[in-house]
């Protein structure tokens, strides 16, 4: 995919294959932002199903092995796409090579977006619109009804999502290539402290204001389901402040009352099961998808088997993140000592 | 063997340099995110390979102390050897922490978190500030 002479003719043979012809293909340009997978934009023209289309799109693909920073699969990644698009403000998947038997590596092609990374927006136009748009946004994406997505997404083995991540956390620190006493007191405190249950929906699981833009309209666009999952759909909202702590700013942060009311009102969840107290609960136990993505990278670079300055880089975002853990269990065992007890 | 500069040093040196002198020379926008994460790396090991064995030194003892093991004697100092005895009594205190919450032992939960947060002093030291270079 670092080859922008030969790329258009192997992007030419994978929309061949999906049955699109008079196919012109140029201006391929390598794009930075795509954290785990390597990213290319391109112009092209193409007749499919009848119907003349030009444009710009974006190819999406898996560095060579052995280098991936996080394991995950396009496949899956375009069925989840394709499931949400009719629902959320996300470019549409386009085409596949499953097995990269056009690109040379797992890729799929998706439409290209005009809108604009959210924080250089943010610096133009500043953030005192988003909170109520982010709201909206999550709330669409965790109302999607559970079976209009792909079969193939992970669903709660336990039949309880905040079970099975409390599992992930306590298997994490078993699986990783050494001890990990802060991961194993996380694990414990999360089960002492559960919140009241909601139904399970999508987990984006990176929603973050990396995996986000802002288009002509002002509305959030949401991108890159890699991570996507079924579960407690609170894990994205814990997710996202636990990112915003570490990139500012934390556009729930900006207006919490604004944002917990449109989301409750958006998704018809009660106060006591989204408020103040229970995001810093999913602070913690929301990051994990992500954190055993890593821990499980830094163990393979451990052993011997991978090696890239990304995952020993990475790596190192586990230092920040138990920090931020256990001031969040900290500052929430302070607010359950007093009346607050809504976890 | 020559001692001087220790390595912490020269791999701040190394770290300048290549900030300094090799980023501005490079355009390949990839490049750049590569390069602004080895600087990044490269001050953390700084940091840490100035320390590390003594500080995980340190830790194991107060871990064993803590958890109420005998202390046990570190009879080698080879990076390897004190990381796999780090992470042994690292697991004891893991084992610990899991009792303590399993008896809501609130005591000893306090106590093993006390030491959980000195961890956490020591790596916020190695960490200095994060920059999610690459990020959008």
């Amino acid at each position: 995919m670092q080859d922008p002479e030969g790329m258009p003719e192997k992007i030419t043979t994978l929309l061949e294959a999906n049955g699109a012809s008079d196919i012109t293909v140029g201006g391929y340009q390598a794009m930075t932002g795509g954290y785990s997978r390597l990213m290319a934009r391109f112009e092209a023209s193409f007749t499919i199903a009848g119907t003349r289309e030009s444009g710009t799109y974006v190819l999406r693909g898996d560095p060579p092995k052995g280098t991936a920073l996080i394991e995950t699969d396009r496949s899956q990644e375009f069925a989840v796409i394709q499931a949400v698009s009719p629902y959320l403000n996300t470019p549409a998947a386009r085409f596949l090579d499953a097995e990269g038997d056009f690109i040379g590596t797992p890729a799929l092609v998706l439409d290209f977006t005009e809108a604009e990374s959210t924080l250089p927006w943010i610096e133009k136009n500043s953030a005192a619109s988003l909170p109520p748009k982010l709201a909206e946004v999550a709330g669409a994406m965790h109302t999607i009804p559970v079976n209009a997505l792909p079969e193939i997404l992970e669903r709660p083995v336990s039949g309880d999502p905040i079970t099975d991540q409390i599992m992930m956390w306590k298997q994490t620190a078993v699986n990783h290539v050494e001890h990990l006493p802060i991961f194993r007191y996380v694990a414990a405190w999360l089960d002492a402290n559960r919140p009241p249950p909601v139904p399970i929906s999508l987990v984006h699981h990176d929603f973050s204001t990396a995996n986000m833009m802002v288009d002509e309209e002002g509305d959030l666009v949401v991108i890159d389901f890699e991570l996507a999952t079924i579960g407690d759909p609170r894990e994205d909202l814990g997710y996202f402040k636990a990112y915003a702590q570490a990139a500012p700013p934390d556009l729930i942060d900006e207006n919490p009352e604004v944002f917990l009311s449109r989301y409750r009102e958006v998704t018809g969840f009660t106060e006591e099961q989204v408020n103040p107290v229970v995001l810093t609960y999913f602070l913690i136990l929301g990051v994990i998808g992500v954190v055993s993505q890593i821990s499980n990278s830094g163990s393979s670079m451990a052993r011997g088997e991978t090696s890239s300055t990304g995952i020993a880089f990475n790596l190192d975002n586990l230092l920040f993140g138990q920090a931020a853990w256990i001031t969040a269990a900290e500052a929430l065992e302070a607010a359950l000592d007093g009346e607050v007890k809504q976890c | 063997m020559l001692t001087q500069p220790t390595t912490d040093k020269i791999l701040l040196a190394i770290a300048d340099d290549l900030n300094s002198f090799v980023l501005p020379a490079v355009n390949d926008a990839q490049a750049k995110v590569l390069l602004g994460q080895i600087d990044q790396l490269l001050r953390r090991l700084s940091r840490r390979s100035a320390n590390e064995i003594a500080w995980m030194v340190e830790e194991i003892q107060a871990m064993n102390e803590a958890i109420g093991r005998e202390p046990q004697e570190i009879t080698s100092l080879v990076l390897a050897d004190v990381a796999a005895e780090y992470s042994e009594a690292s697991g004891a205190l893991g084992d610990a922490i899991d009792e303590a919450f399993a008896n809501e032992d609130a005591a000893t939960i306090a106590k093993l978190k006390n030491l959980l947060s000195l961890r956490i002093e020591k790596e916020q030291e190695i960490l200095g500030q994060l920059d999610l270079v690459g990020r959008g």
